[in-house]
This record gives C-alpha cells, structure tokens and sequence, in this order.
C-alpha cells in the first residue's frame, strides 16, 4: 500500500491504497463516496461511472494507480449547493428516475456525451447510453431526461 | 413531443374518472415529482449496499459446488488461521430452527447434506472483501456427491431418480402446510399439489365443438436488481439490528425472532429505508439469517452482499413452469370448459414455490370467463437453486400460455383473436366460475385500446431501416389481468403541533414511488402542502405491522386504505376536540389543516393545533403520543375470493431478423385500468418498466444451467436488456374507472406492465415469420431453429 | 508491494518492465482489470504505456492509415478521415461495448488480449493490416494473419510491445462491411464476418476478403470462400458457392449458450448478406 493523493471534484484527497485496488472500491470505502455504486462485478453495467478528465469510465475497471494525476468526476461533484445539474434537475423533472440505483452512472454518462454532443438525436441517446444498464425503467424517461437536458444545456 | 406524454394526457381527458366519489382531487391525479428523486439524482441516498458503519466487518458465503452430496466435513481452520480473519460460522454455531414460509425445510447451513449448487456452507467475517474472499477459499469442504435431479418432469413423477428430500413429511410446518400431512402422495419430490374443479368439467367438454390441447414452457429468469442482497447487522448485547435490502421489513424481524430464539421479537430490529430494485426477489430471509449467525459472535457490526453470480445462485429466481392447457369451446366462440395443468420447480428448497402454486390455483382465471374449469398446480423440489416470487406471482407466466392458448383456440374456429378475447372477457361485475368478481372497470376498452393503437403504422416511413428483406415485420396483442391475495397493513400518522404529519409505513420503497403516493394522499386527506408531510418507512421500531410491503400489487390498495382509515379517526377526533370548543363545523369532512392550526372550511374560523393538543390532553383524548396525535389505522383483505381489478393489454411491432433470429421490439402500446392514477407519470414509469422487463423476459432472458450449476451467472452472459434492445416508442394508456375499494378509487399498477408482453411478442413473431412459440424465452438460437425448419441452410 | 508505474516513453516502458520482477503491461484497462479481479494474473507492478505520445497518435497517407496501439476507439469513432477512408472500419468500432469502454479501450489492447470474440481483427484482416512490435532497439513488422498463434495467444514475445498498427485504405472501386450477430448490442459477437470486395476495370472481382469473428479459436480469413469468389461477377450462384464453402471450414470452438448450427446458419447468412451488401456498394452493379 502507498499514500496516494487523489483529485476528486476539485478537492485533493489522500489515501493510503493499493495501486492496483479498483478506483470504485477507493471512493466507496476509504473516501464514503458512495454515490459510484457496484452492482454487476464484471464491467457490464455502469452503475460505477465517474468522469476522468470529463471522458466517461467505469471506476471498477479503472485501477486506483492509474488516476493520480487526473481530474475526477462523482456525482457528488454535480451542481451546486443552491441548484442541481440540468442533467440531474432534468432526471427528476422527466421522472427518470425509479429505485435510483443506477441513477448516478447515467446521469455521469449523460454529462459526458451532452458534453461531447450538445445536440444528441434519439438514436445517439440511446447509443450513448448502452453502458448503462436500468432496471426499473425500461429507459424511455432518461431518453426523455437526457433531450430535455440538452435543451436547458443550450439555453444556458 | 414523445408519444406516450400525448396520449396519458388525451387519454385522461377522454376516459377520465368514473363516478369520483369524492368529487375534485388536489392532490391526486398530480404528477408532482417523486418525494425521493433529488437525493437519489444526487447520489445521497445511502442504500444498504452502502453502508460502512466504523469498524465493520466483511463478510462472505462459503457455497455449495454440487447440486447433491452428503456434506463429509467442513474444516474452517485453515481459513481461521488466516490474518485478518475475525470469525467462521457454519451449521454448528447456527440455532436448529430451519427457514420456510410453509414448510421449514432449509437449514441456516447446511448439516449433512447439500441440495443445490449455491447453498451456504459457511459464512467468514474478515477486517476486508478481500481477506474475506481470500479466506472462502480456505475453508475446505469434503463432499461424497450424489446424483442430482434436474428435469422437472422425471423429479416430478411417482419412482424419480432421486429423492431431495427424503424426510420431507418430518419437517415442521406453518399452520397453513397441510400438504405435507398427506401420506397419499404418490410423488416423493412433490412438496404441494392443489387441485380444484367448479362447474361440470366433464358435461362441459362433452358440450364443447372443439377441443385444443397444448404444452406451454417458460424458463427461469433473474430479477437483477441493480442492488444486490445486502445487509448490514450489528448485535449489542440480546438486541439485533439488521439493516437490509428488503420488500418486507417485518417479516425479517419476525423471521428472525422464530429463526433465534435467543433473542426476544421485540429486540430486533430491521430496517430497509430504500432497496435499488426488488421485484419480488427481496421478500424471503436470505442473507439476513447467515449473517446474523456471525454477527451474534462479535461487538462489531457486520456486511454481506451476496456477488453477482451468487444472486443467480443463492437469491431466489423465478422458476421453470410447464403448463397443458385444455380448452373447450363451441363453434361461434365461447370458451365452455378449461382443463389446466401448472407444475413449477421449487429448487432444493421451498422459498416461496408453495405459495406461489396456493395462490396460482385461485387466480388462472381472472380474464375470461368458461362453464367449467379445473386446475391443478404442483410444486416440485430440483436439484437447483431455489425459486420464488417475481413480478406477478406467477400469473405472468401462466399468462403467456393462457394467451397463447386463446390464440391457438382462436385459429382454429377462424375468429379474430381480438373479438374471441371479447366474446369471453368476463364481465364487469360479475362472478367467474370459481365466485370471483371482477370490479366493475373498463376492461373491454382495455382490452381493444393498445391494439387500436398500432392500427396506423407505417414502416417503410416510421422505421426505414427495418424496411429491407432482412427483416421480418409483425404485429401481437395480449390481455391479462391483476388479482389482489388476502394481506393486512397498519399505518400510523403523527401530527405535530406544528401541522407536520409524519406517516409511518412498515413497506420501504424499492422504486415503485410508494412514498410519493402515500405524501399525496395523505396531503390530500387533510388538504396540507406535501412539504409538511414526512414519511418513514420500512423500519420495524418505526413503524407499524405490514407483513406483505410493496409485493403482489397490494401497496396502494393496502397502505393506502390503512392510511386513510388512520386519516379518519384523525379528523373525527380533531373535529370532536374543536367543535366543543369554537364555532369549528362538527362535521369531519370540512376540516383542513393549516399551518399549525385546523381550519373549519365554512366557518373559517382556525384554531391552533397546540390549543387542541392542550385541550385533547386535558380531556383525556385517546390519541396522543407526548405532544402528537399519533393515530394507527388499519386495513385487512380476508376474503376468500380474489378481487380482479386491473385489466391490462399490450400490443407491441416487431421485427425479425431472418438472418439472426434476433426479435426486435419497435414499438409497444400498453393500456390498463388503474382505477384512479394517483400519480399519473409514476403510472407510466411503472407500465414502461414493467414492459422493458416484459420484453426482457420474452426475448433476451434466460438463466442457463449445466446440471444444477448456473453457467452465465453474470451480466455479460445473462441479457438484462441494455437502451437500445428496449424501444423508445412505449406508449402508456391509462383509463380510470374510479374503484370504491380502493383508496381514492386507486387500484395499483405495479405488475400488469409484464403480464401481456410476451404472448403478445410471440403472437407478433407468428404473425412476422409464422413460426409457433410455446416456450419462453425466445432467443435467437429459438426463432432460428423453427425459422429452418421451414427453410434449411 | 504493489506498484503501478506511467511510462513517458517507449523505452521508458520497457526498462520498467525489466526492473519489475513480475509485471504487465496496461493501456486501457478494460481486459486487464478483470483479469485481475478473476484471479488470472497478479502482477507486482502494472506498466502503463496509455500516456505514451508516440502510441497515441492516427497518421494518415494516402494509401494507408498508421495507428498507434494506444489509440482509444473513441479517437477511432471521431477521426473524420478514417471514417471517409474506411467506412466500415468506424462503424464497426462504433458498435463495440459501450461509451465508457471505447472512450479507454485500445486497438493495440484488444489485440494483445487476442480474444476471439472481439471484432476488430475480422475487420483488419480484410484490410491486409500489419503490426509493428519493439523490443529494445529491434522493431519488427507482422501482418495480422500471421499474429494470432493460440487461443488468446499472440506471436508477441514476452519482452515486446506492441507499437502500432498499419491499415491498408479501401482502392477505388472496393468496399467493406462488418456484419455481426450479438445478443444485445455491445455484447461479445457470437458470430462476426468483415468483407471486403475490390473490382478489377471490367467489372470482375479482383480481391475478396472474408474476416470471421469467433469462428474458432483465432480470427481467421475464409480463403477459399475467397477463392471462390475472385475472378467472378459476384452472381448469387457465386456467392452461394462461396458461403457453402466457408460453412464446410467452419470449426467452431463450445459455446454454452449458443449452439454451433445456430452459429453456422448465421455465419452462413450474414456472409450472404455482407457479399450482396458490398456488392451493391461497387461501381457496375448489374441491378
């Protein structure tokens, strides 16, 4: 184990970890981060998205060692104390969200592709967001949620 | 703008409530955002899975590698010996008791023998996961294997290869296992059969034109809940806490004090505040038992979170079910005599399989209405991984052979499948056969709204892409319809001085919204902003007795009820304490609250709160709980009968690729009865769930087994559908006929979204590439073989 | 003690693996971290190239595109000129896992984990593409249908590292498509067929390439199926004879969810389609 020096949502953070120790499980249980959630153990599902240096990631496949020196994203990092993210307000206004579990993922996921695409078709939400598996949903309100956001993105 | 937000709305206005009986809502009806969505959109919500108390210990399952074998010896030392490794319990260190809902049949650990793949052998607490993984795989297992037996058919029979449990009739039982007293049944791995008849099954097949007989299969599948089971508890002395990923709180508790005996009912406590996902996977002990036998060893509190793979292997899933159907009608049409058969594999143990086949007896026919009906359903212990309830209690299952069923009877007589459905719905209002009634709703217009809807696609200029040779493109219909079982719920509501109303709930909420409806509802009752309304929910030192939670579509109607039973003794008594003392209106119903005060609607006069508490207390007024009145009411359903309520109907387009066998989903249109939406968008969210989870079910999901192991256990290889496997066309129709037994006119919606998805997918893919499909799911490998058939490679 | 070490260079990188007693290499992570979850590797020390310059650059000519194998298919999926040059190519990266995966997995990654189920080496094989590993100052040059030697086994020697990897660009009157069967999109491909046609002046089928994805245990090229087809018009009878051949080779490994004559039939019928729908792209269609 060494001292590691993390930056997440702006803050530095230091933690004593393995290198190789999954970035999910450092922000889990040595941070209490636990907006990144764990869920499938194998990669599949994107409950554990956080951003590097804004790209999309899953944080289980993402070794603690490899990050020190980047730029990290939580959900906890969203928004502000007064008001939300347009992506999250957006989420709770279309009505996206069920048992919330994997609400965190997405909504990582949707800041980075509204990032990367201002102005996503239908057919590019629904693409964008294939690393991200619901349960409860059957996806049509964060379809919703991830237009609306857009819209308010360009009003902005 | 996205289709379904049109039609909710249009459909309100043309099908709107029936016969309100109390007249204009305020607060129901409004889709104001659900109470939990900004903590969960900000990733505060602390779920059970997230939950490191200081100082915990983590724990993992030993599990059983055979689907049979005597257990030899289990030799923890070396695991014990391990740095960092606190404690490993097995059979010896867990009380004699054995979990069941009827029968108590499983064991905490396994003693002598192992029945299924899965099965917990032992349990080690370490200082992290992975000195604790590390440590399973020391602790070493001898077994002496023995055959299993997995084919549902040959376990099922009079002589089966092998017997899992050979002392079967010695188990201790519930009061409601009488099954098992039979020394008569022939069957050794039958743990129930339930056979019924009403009518004159016989006079009536003679009667009938026509017979159609058929076999339907449909296989297991998984709920995958994006939380796994999880619990954290924590032994202080004789009092337990368990925190849990759960539908029903109290039942854990009161598992867990029959479980152990050593600690007193009133001295555990568990608490589900938010569960991520249940659907009918969280409402039987499985960790909790396994963890609480270690956790009783030591100060510290403990964690175990079931894997991924061992949710396939050690939580319940939804079992394989072989259903023959025999119908009999006459040539115009009317369905006159039904023969049904319904076996379902319980696994190595009984997790809720009994009740699952005791409640499908009574509930086949809920739709449609025949002379005579018999029904026979048996549960039948495998060697395999146990199964239990998923979303519909098996009537989803049983739907799709029963709608397959009427589309092969229709065939045959050369009828519309739409009007033979309609010839034999059963009638609003009355009594079927077996002296159920159906709730006086809107059922025919269900059952005609979703197909309606479909009536002008286009595809060669609404899906362009599918509009080529390769694919294969067709349109199904399907009906089915919710029965609600017996249950009881208590609900208690504390008003402050201040006008907060805190209403304590004993069911968490695992998704479906339950606190949102509850906040309006009760704002509702007394006319309040719901930011003054507080719910707690799903913890047993909190709140009171509700031993189903949100599970069998009862939540609403139940919790619902029992609130607004609370609700009422409320307002009388605050009516009755005002009334003496100011010019307040005696009558109840024109009582609001204000901010701090009650308010009289005609006079309006107000008085405080903190006066009438004042005054209630020194008339030695009943309801008071230090400085609140603190009112619990209660709602019981007891009949005999079900109560059919929720007619639902999905069509759906799909399109085949002739090249893969891969079914798509372009579009599908759900409509159903709700009786009053209390919430009209957490109603979509819940029809548009249940359909994703329908489809899922129909086409992608299937959990595979090799013998009694699970072979894809995991996300990769077990389809849970992904954005673009699902459409985004989903269109919900929501038609409310205002019910009197439910609170507001409410029924509920949580399950019918996946009753009729996939015999209306198959009918679909008969209709794309006429192939039959009478088994579940169709994957690709499925839709190809039959497609072959007709033209070989 | 675990260590992970950033390579700045090339060199750099392969003097970190020297000096460890037991390391990997790692560049996206996306294989690489479950192997270490399931237990199948434990390094001491993970050697990170992903930083590298000189592996993370696309360089175009006219004839040929030179990626480095630390390209990340997000670079792939957003470099205008390959999509213009190669089409298919970037759709068939498009289609694999999801956003989070492609914006961290690697080209060269993929191809050193050399699991047969991963799309892109059918695609590569129809575009004659070679690799270049290093060792030291030693550099070396393979064509990717010599790469491949094992199930998940590669032609790579332990002190080498994969530097880039050389794509021939589609000649006028040649076109491509990648055809593929998985169960959900994004999923591991169950049968997958690349197809690349090149017309010679009259109109003839001068090239034909079949890349096929787990159709055993290395990503194959079906020559005779190509023969088959060279030389001809590319008719139905031609392109029937073609399939027929290819299915007779097929010698597919256990799959314990979908059985091997689904995956024939498929293979059958997506090389059909793939023949027809390249056809149907190239100058002088007869239709």
């Amino acid at each position: 184990m060494s001292e590691t020096e993390l930056t997440i949502n702006g803050r530095s953070h230091t933690v004593f970890v393995d290198p190789h120790r999954p970035l999910r499980d450092v922000l889990r249980q040595e941070l209490g981060l636990t907006g990144t959630k764990e869920s499938c153990d194998s990669g599949v599902c994107g409950v554990c998205t956080v951003l590097v240096e804004g790209d999309a990631t899953k944080s289980c496949l993402v070794p603690v060692g490899k990050v020190v020196d980047k730029e990290l994203t939580t959900v906890e990092g969203l928004g502000s104390e007064e008001e939300l993210s347009e992506v999250q307000q957006a989420f709770v206004d279309c009505f996206a969200s069920q048992c919330g579990y994997c609400m965190p993922g997405f909504v990582l996921a949707a800041e980075s592709l509204l990032d990367d695409n201002p102005s996503p078709t239908v057919e590019e939400i629904r693409e964008g967001i294939n690393g991200n598996i619901c349960r409860c949903t059957g996806y049509v309100k964060i379809v919703d949620a991830i237009q609306e956001a857009a819209r308010r993105r360009e009003e902005r | 703008m996205s289709m379904h937000e049109q039609t909710a709305e249009s459909d309100r206005t043309e099908h709107g409530a029936e016969a309100s009986g109390d007249g204009e809502f305020r607060q129901i009806g409004n889709s104001m955002p659900r109470t939990d969505a900004r903590e969960k959109l900000t990733g505060e919500t602390i779920y059970t899975m997230d939950a490191y108390p200081e100082d915990v210990l983590h724990a993992k399952l030993v599990t059983s590698e055979h689907a049979h074998a005597r257990l030899v010896e289990v030799d923890t030392a070396g695991a014990e010996a391990m740095d960092g490794v606190v404690a490993v319990s097995t059979a010896a260190d867990a009380p004699d008791t054995r979990i069941g809902e009827f029968v108590f049949d499983e064991p905490i650990f396994a003693h002598d023998k192992v029945r299924y793949v899965g099965e917990p052998i032992a349990i080690v607490a370490a200082e992290s996961e992975r000195v604790a993984d590390a440590a399973v795989d020391m602790v070493e297992v001898e077994y002496e294997p023995l055959e299993p037996v997995v084919d549902l058919q040959a376990a099922g029979g009079t002589d089966p290869p092998v017997v899992v449990h050979e002392k079967l009739r010695e188990y201790g039982t519930s009061e409601e296992g009488f099954h098992l007293d039979d020394p008569d049944s022939e069957c050794p791995n039958l743990l129930t059969t339930v056979t019924e008849e009403t009518g004159d099954l016989e006079t009536a097949f003679e009667d009938a034109d026509l017979i159609v007989e058929d076999e339907y299969e449909v296989n297991p599948l998984q709920h995958c809940s994006m939380e796994a089971h999880v619990a954290v508890g924590h032994v202080d002395g004789n009092s337990a806490t368990v925190r849990t990923s759960h539908q029903m709180p109290h039942v854990i508790k009161d598992e867990l004090s029959r479980l152990f005996p050593s600690f007193e009912s009133d001295d555990i406590v568990v608490n589900t505040p938010y569960a991520g996902g249940a659907f009918g996977g969280k409402e039987t002990p499985i960790v909790e038992p396994r963890l609480l036998t270690v956790a009783r060893r030591m100060d510290r509190p403990v964690r175990l979170a079931l894997s991924r793979h061992q949710q396939y292997t050690t939580s319940p899933s939804r079992p394989e079910f072989r259903v023959r159907l025999k119908d009999g009608v006459t040539e115009n049409g009317d369905l006159v005599a039904r023969d049904i058969t319904i076996d379902i594999s319980v696994g190595g143990y009984d997790v809720e399989a009994f009740n699952i086949a005791t409640a499908l007896s009574v509930s086949v026919l809920g739709s449609y209405d025949a002379s005579a009906v018999r029904r026979t359903t048996r549960a039948i212990y495998t060697n395999r991984p146990p199964y239990g309830a998923f979303r519909g209690f098996g009537l989803a299952e049983v739907n799709f052979a029963a709608e397959r069923h009427m589309d092969r009877v229709a065939d045959a007589l050369d009828i519309d499948p739409l009007e033979y459905r309609a010839q034999n719905l059963l009638r609003a209002g009355d009594r079927n056969v077996n002296g159920d009634s159906l709730h006086p709703c809107q059922n025919e217009a269900v059952l005609r709204a979703s197909i309606d809807s479909l009536d002008d696609v286009a595809v060669d200029t609404e899906y362009p892409e599918y509009a080529t040779d390769e694919w294969a493109i067709g349109v199904g219909h399907a009906y089915g319809n919710k029965s609600v079982p017996q249950g009881e719920t208590n609900v208690r509501i504390d008003l402050a001085p201040s006008g907060e109303l805190t209403v304590r709930i004993g069911a968490p909420d695992v998704g479906q919204g339950s606190n949102t409806a509850i906040t309006q509802m009760v704002a509702e009752e007394f006319d309040t902003p719901v930011e003054h309304v507080t719910i707690i929910a799903g913890d047993t030192d909190e709140t009171e007795r509700d031993m189903q939670g949100p599970s069998g579509s009862r939540f609403t109607p139940f919790t619902g009820n029992a609130l607004r039973k609370a609700a009422e003794t409320l307002r009388a008594e605050l009516t009755s304490i005002a009334s003496t003392m100011s010019g307040l209106s005696s009558d109840p119903a024109s009582l609001r609250l204000g901010h701090g005060s009650v308010i009289g609607d005609e006079s309006g006069v107000s008085v405080s709160l903190q006066t009438l508490i004042e005054h209630g207390k020194a008339d030695d007024s009943p309801l008071f709980d230090g400085d609140v009145f603190s009112v619990v009411g209660r709602y019981e359903y007891t009949d005999e009968e079900h109560i059919y309520w929720v007619p639902v109907s999905q069509a759906v387009l799909v399109a085949c690729n002739t090249l893969t066998g891969k079914i798509e989903v372009l579009r599908v249109s759900t409509a159903a009865d709700v009786g009053t939406a209390i919430n009209p968008k957490a109603v979509e969210q819940q029809l548009e769930g249940g359909a994703g989870q329908g489809i899922g079910g129909a086409v992608f999901e299937e959990i595979v087994y090799d013998g009694g192991r699970v072979v894809n256990g995991n996300f990769k290889q077990y389809r849970v559908p992904k954005a673009t496997d699902l459409p985004y066309d989903s269109e919900t129709i929501i038609f409310e006929s205002f019910d009197t037994e439910g609170p507001f006119g409410a029924k509920s919606v949580g399950e019918v979204g996946v009753f009729p998805t996939a015999p209306a997918i198959a009918a679909a893919v008969e209709d794309a590439l006429s192939i039959e499909f009478a088994v579940l799911p169709m994957t690709p490998e499925r839709v190809m073989e039959r497609l072959t058939d007709d033209h070989p490679t | 003690m675990q260590e992970y070490y950033s390579a700045d260079s090339i060199r750099d990188a392969h003097r970190a693996l020297r000096d460890s007693e037991d390391a990997e290499v790692i560049a996206g992570g996306q294989e690489v971290m479950l192997d270490l979850r399931r237990g199948e590797m434990s390094p001491t020390t993970l050697v990170d190239i992903s930083d590298v310059d000189e592996l993370c650059e696309i360089t175009h000519t006219e004839d040929a595109v030179r990626i480095g194998a630390c390209v990340t298919y997000r670079d792939l999926e957003t470099d205008a000129e390959l999509r213009t040059a190669i089409p298919y190519f970037v759709e068939a990266v498009e289609d694999i896992a999801g956003r989070q995966v492609r914006n961290y997995g690697t080209l060269g990654g993929a191809l050193c984990d050399a699991d047969p189920v991963f799309d892109m080496p059918a695609v590569l094989l129809t575009l004659d593409a070679e690799v270049t590993a290093r060792s030291g100052d030693e550099t070396r040059t393979i064509p990717v249908s010599g790469f491949y030697t094992g199930h998940c086994d590669t032609d790579l020697a332990p002190e080498e590292i994969l530097t880039t990897i050389d794509v021939q660009k589609l000649p006028p009157r040649a076109g491509g498509t990648y055809r593929s069967m998985t169960p959900r999109d994004g999923d591991a491909t169950v049968a997958g067929v690349a197809v690349s046609l090149g017309l010679d002046e009259a109109g003839l089928c001068q090239t034909a390439r079949i890349g096929l994805t787990s159709a055993g245990a290395i990503p194959t090229r079906a020559s005779d199926a190509e023969s088959v087809l060279e030389g001809t018009e590319i008719a139905d009878t031609q392109i029937d004879a073609a399939v027929s051949s290819l299915r007779s080779n097929l010698d597919l490994l256990p799959d314990p969810l979908f059985s091997r004559t689904y995956r024939k039939t498929v293979f059958t019928r997506l090389t059909a389609q793939a023949i027809r729908d390249v056809r149907t792209q190239l100058p002088g269609d007869v239709e």
